[in-house]
């Protein structure tokens, strides 16, 4: 059994049965829920790695209800989820609000997946989601953080930035970052640096 | 307005309508350079730019991959990929890749400039200084 746990968003309760015996198969843990409060509260009280999220929560056959998406949007600022966006209709302009970045980086989802692409697909898109891009957590630390909030990342984390290779900034961040990847744990490094900068783009 | 903007624009087709249009209203906002879309990477490396527009008519390439070879190229570049016939399949996959925006192709002026105006402000936005241990 994986570690890492999946929210399940879907008024659908036979998508949502289906998926959730899908994704447990491969290991993940699964927690659903129906509705968006249902779900806002999950995010706000459990550690969830990721949500996958259906873009109509209220009426299927409403085309002008976004609820999904406005529970992502809703959610951005927060602990950092990753959001897979589910849907069952095919529309240009769900994908593009889904993944464009909005005014200060961020887009609200990491991945918009149509359902008719299959189990397969979101399990992919689970996986891609839940890796970590050591190169891009890098330039992120090395763009977003100064030398000193670098030492007070560090310092919260529990590690001696003092013993970290390198005198500037650049060499820190790397060896920081490979600190964390031989310990297995860059995802929370991931998590802890983008909880203190949740309005830089990823 | 910003008037010094470096703005780099990818086609395959300058001689389209649309490319001499969108040079004309974006000469406005400052320089443009115009590339095939096998010279990115050589234009990347040649300059720093404010923004950049991919033109995906009479393209060979996948503008996914030129997203990808921008983005990597320059952190935080606003990459708008223009299209004429937009599918939700190529707007993940640019996004996935890094662009900002997936629009559709316009000659409206007043929109192209917003469009791009926006992008620039936003990356303005996002970008913080860093320290002179910068390394």
């Amino acid at each position: 059994m994986s570690d890492r746990t999946i929210l399940l968003v879907d008024n659908e309760p036979v998508y949502l049965q289906l998926a959730q015996e899908y994704l447990e198969r491969h290991g993940y843990r699964v927690i659903c829920a129906a509705d968006a409060v249902t779900a806002r509260q999950i995010l706000l009280e459990m550690a969830v790695d990721v949500a996958i999220i259906d873009i109509r929560l209220l009426d299927d056959t409403d085309e002008r209800d976004r609820e999904g998406l406005h529970l992502a949007m809703d959610t951005m600022w927060g602990r950092y989820v990753p959001k897979i966006m589910l849907t069952r209709h095919e529309s240009v302009a769900n994908a593009v609000e889904t993944l464009r970045p909005l005014h200060n980086g961020q887009a609200p989802a990491v991945n918009f997946i149509m359902k008719h692409e299959g189990f397969p697909a979101l399990l992919t898109a689970v996986g891609s989601a839940l890796h970590v891009d050591v190169v891009k957590l890098r330039r992120f630390l090395h763009l977003h953080f100064n030398y000193s909030e670098l030492r007070d990342l560090c310092f919260d984390l529990h590690v001696d930035f003092d013993t970290l290779a390198g005198d500037n900034k650049r060499d820190k961040v790397r060896e920081l970052v490979a600190y964390f990847e031989r310990r297995g744990r860059v995802r929370h490094l991931l998590i802890n640096s983008r909880r203190r900068r949740p309005q830089a783009p990823w | 307005m910003d008037q010094n903007c470096r703005i780099l624009l990818v086609t395959n087709n300058p001689a389209s309508a649309w490319v001499k249009a969108v040079t004309q209203i974006l000469a406005q906002m400052g320089e443009i350079r115009l590339v095939w879309a096998q010279d990115t990477a050589v234009a990347c490396q040649e300059g720093c730019y404010d923004i950049a527009l991919i033109d995906t008519s009479a393209l060979a390439e996948n503008a996914a991959d030129l997203v990808a070879e921008l983005a990597d190229c320059q952190d935080n570049l606003p990459i708008i990929v223009v299209t004429t016939s937009p599918t939700w399949q190529r707007a993940r996959e640019v996004f996935l890749a890094g662009a900002t925006d997936y629009v559709r192709r316009t000659f409206d002026e007043e929109k192209l400039r917003h469009l791009c105006q926006s992008a620039i402000t936003r990356r303005k936005a996002v970008v913080r200084p860093n320290d002179s241990l910068g390394g």
